[in-house]
């Protein structure tokens, strides 16, 4: 198991070379694809945070909705890190979609890099609706994306708009802000 | 454990309630002690725990985003708790992620699995697992050191050895008061009957203090006492009349004793007289009688060379009733002198077997006028003795002749023969004959005075009944005896034995006896 995962992580070193290619982990370990890394501290994110009871998480039957919007970037990575896990005793069902009709009924959305020209729009649209977001583009944190995910080293490094946060009614959990790199 | 028992009652009591006491205190003392070690104990580790799963809550975040700078800062506020002395967060892996205090990642032990909490040279230590939605974020290790612990239990120590202490000294004060309650009125008591045993003053009373089985041994001490005196003066009375008694008794005693001396006196003055009044009519009678023997014989021995046949007949037979007489009148002198005390022995030494031998060639002629045999034998080896010949003879001869008088054509025998009795040489002589024999009635009289054993004897075989009484006083006179065995119609069995001592012997039983 552990020659096939590395096999296609050696070739994607290679093929992918550039801003978005492999990082080299400080501790000399096998270098994990970026987006892999970031599939997988995405799926931490709703451990510290807290919806208000109208995101609609009251009964435990209910499916915890993460969106794609956009052009996804984590190919099968967000899946593998998925695996069985469940967020806030929910099982979790991925959405991929360009459509911003799809943010409806969600709670945690990611905003891929190729929706920097509908931010305005989005954040328009998901108004003050208890929905987490997420993106890992230069500059969204600013704009009101509440986390904004970063990868340096191997490490996560990430900005919290905590302004956006209360403006939606979500919590943010202190530990998170303590890690934060910068909080709007 | 005898010590113990030596103990006055007073030291015992206190001992004892001290021991009790001191034992339950040291145990309670102990208990309490154990106690608060295990509670001190449990409190830390809970203690210690909380802390854990508060450091571990805070490091959710840090784990999760490998922050270990911010884990090492949420460690790094341990430094407000003293006793933490080391800590470190683990990775689910394994790995030591954050540690305290800083940069000490390999002092620490490897992960051990699951929430744990141990002592450890004399340190606390926990591995605390932070669980979260998704499985376990990571493991808290915490390592405390015991100094509060310690500190706190030696002065729990202290004080309880303190608290002993004053206990201690405040039981023995209360067990000496109270063991004076319960031991002064058995003091009290034991004093008193001591004075009752010294001095003997049974009028004393011991004051009864309460109800208990104090007071009733006191109430029974005195009854006792009451008892004791009032059996006192019984005693004393009776005391009294006993010697009251006693003097009377004596008095009258002394009396009767006086009168029986007199008496005695009396009777034996009167017995002498008797005796001397026969010795002397016997000496008396004797004088006459010699002179008719003497004159009867002469004229017999004239009678017989004159031819004056007739006259030699009736000549003969005044002789031989004067020798009977003559015989009788000895006989009598002899008796009354062996009452009167006056006989005495003629020892010489003596040959039984021809002592036997003259007897039986005397009584021959009588035997075989009744148409008797007469047989004797002797034991081989009878022995020469110190003896009076001529008693032993008379009392032989007179046995002799009884058997043969009371015996009609039937068989007389003799049988003599030396024994021993008590370590001393006796000699027996039996003479047993086929006669007429007697009852066990007449058996008893004939050694008396003047007694046949049937009154009509007398007159039937003639005698005076003199003869077996001198022959027994004879024997005894020797020291000896003669017994006798009879059935009516089936002969008599008359036993002689007296002792034998030997020639050199110093003396004999009958000298003895006489002296």
């Amino acid at each position: 198991m552990l020659l096939v995962l590395r096999v296609p992580a050696v070739l994607l070193a290679w093929a992918g070379l550039g801003s978005a290619g492999v990082v080299v982990g400080p501790g000399g370990q096998e270098p994990q694809p970026e987006y892999a890394l970031k599939a997988r501290f995405l799926l931490q994110f709703p451990e510290f945070v807290v919806w208000p009871p109208e995101a609609g998480l009251g009964e435990a039957s209910r499916p915890f909705v993460l969106l794609v919007l956009g052009t996804s970037p984590f190919e099968h990575h967000l899946d593998e890190a998925l695996g069985s896990r469940k967020v806030k005793g929910h099982p979790v069902k991925i959405v991929y979609s360009n459509d911003p009709g799809a943010l409806d009924g969600c709670q945690m959305v990611f905003i891929c890099a190729s929706e920097k020209g509908r931010l305005k729009e989005i954040t328009a649209r998901l108004g003050n609706h208890p929905v987490l977001t997420v993106g890992d583009t230069e500059g969204f944190g600013k704009k009101g994306v509440m986390i904004n995910l970063a990868i340096e080293d191997e490490l996560p490094r990430f900005e919290v708009n905590l302004g956006a946060a209360r403006w939606n009614n979500l919590g943010i959990s202190a530990q998170l802000l303590n890690l934060a790199r910068k909080v709007w | 454990m005898v010590l113990f028992h030596d103990m006055s009652i007073r030291r015992k009591l206190t001992l004892g309630m001290t021991f009790i006491a001191g034992t339950a205190l040291l145990l309670s003392a102990l208990a309490v002690l154990g106690y608060e070690t295990y509670s001190y104990r449990e409190s830390m580790v809970r203690q210690l725990v909380t802390l854990g799963d508060v450091v571990g809550q805070n490091s959710r975040a840090a784990l999760a985003f490998n922050d270990t700078v911010a884990a090492g800062q949420i460690l790094e506020s341990l430094k407000s708790i003293p006793a933490v002395d080391a800590a470190c967060l683990y990775a689910p892996g394994g790995q030591v992620f954050a540690t305290y205090p800083p940069g000490s990642a390999s002092t620490f032990p490897a992960l051990q699995a699951g929430d744990r909490a141990f002592f450890q040279d004399a340190r606390l230590v926990i591995f605390h697992p932070i669980q979260q939605e998704n499985g376990i974020a990571g493991t808290v290790y915490l390592r405390a050191d015991l100094k509060d612990l310690k500190q706190t239990l030696r002065w729990n120590l202290i004080f309880n050895l303190g608290l002993f202490c004053v206990l201690g000294l405040m039981v023995v004060a209360i067990a000496f008061r109270v063991q004076r309650y319960i031991t002064a009125p058995l003091l009290d008591l034991a004093a008193l009957a001591r004075r009752v045993s010294e001095e003997k003053d049974y009028t004393v009373r011991s004051v009864s203090r309460g109800a208990d089985e104090i007071g009733s041994l006191v109430e029974a001490f005195n009854n006792m006492l009451s008892q004791i005196q009032r059996r006192d003066d019984q005693l004393r009375e009776y005391h009294e009349q006993l010697e009251d008694q006693v003097a009377c008794r004596t008095e009258e005693l002394v009396l009767s004793n006086e009168q029986l001396r007199e008496a005695k006196l009396k009777a034996e003055g009167m017995s002498r007289a008797k005796s001397a009044f026969l010795a002397n009519m016997s000496h008396e009678l004797r004088t006459p009688l010699n002179a008719i023997l003497l004159y009867s014989e002469l004229l017999e021995e004239d009678a017989q060379t004159q031819g004056r046949e007739s006259e030699r007949v009736d000549l003969l037979r005044i002789h031989s009733s004067g020798e009977h007489l003559l015989r009788l009148i000895s006989d009598i002198l002899d008796l009354s002198k062996v009452e009167a005390g006056k006989m005495s022995l003629a020892m010489e030494a003596v040959d039984l077997a021809i002592l036997v031998q003259e007897c039986v060639q005397t009584v021959q002629p009588l035997a075989e006028k009744n148409g008797n045999s007469l047989t004797w034998d002797c034991e081989s080896g009878l022995p020469v003795f110190q003896g009076d010949a001529t008693k032993l003879r008379q009392a032989l001869f007179n046995l002799l002749s009884n058997a043969c008088k009371f015996t009609e054509l039937g068989s007389v025998e003799l049988h003599a023969a030396a024994f021993q009795r008590e370590g001393c040489p006796w000699i027996r002589i039996i003479v047993r004959d086929t006669g007429i024999g007697m009852t066990e009635a007449q058996q008893e009289r004939i050694f008396q005075e003047f007694t046949q054993a049937e009154e009509h004897t007398s007159r039937r075989y003639g005698g005076t009944g003199l003869g077996l009484a001198l022959s027994r006083k004879l024997c005894q006179l020797m020291g000896g005896d003669i017994e006798v065995a009879s059935q009516l119609g089936k002969g008599a069995t008359f036993t002689l034995e007296i002792p034998a001592p030997g020639p050199s012997a110093a003396g004999s039983p009958g000298e003895a006896r006489n002296a």
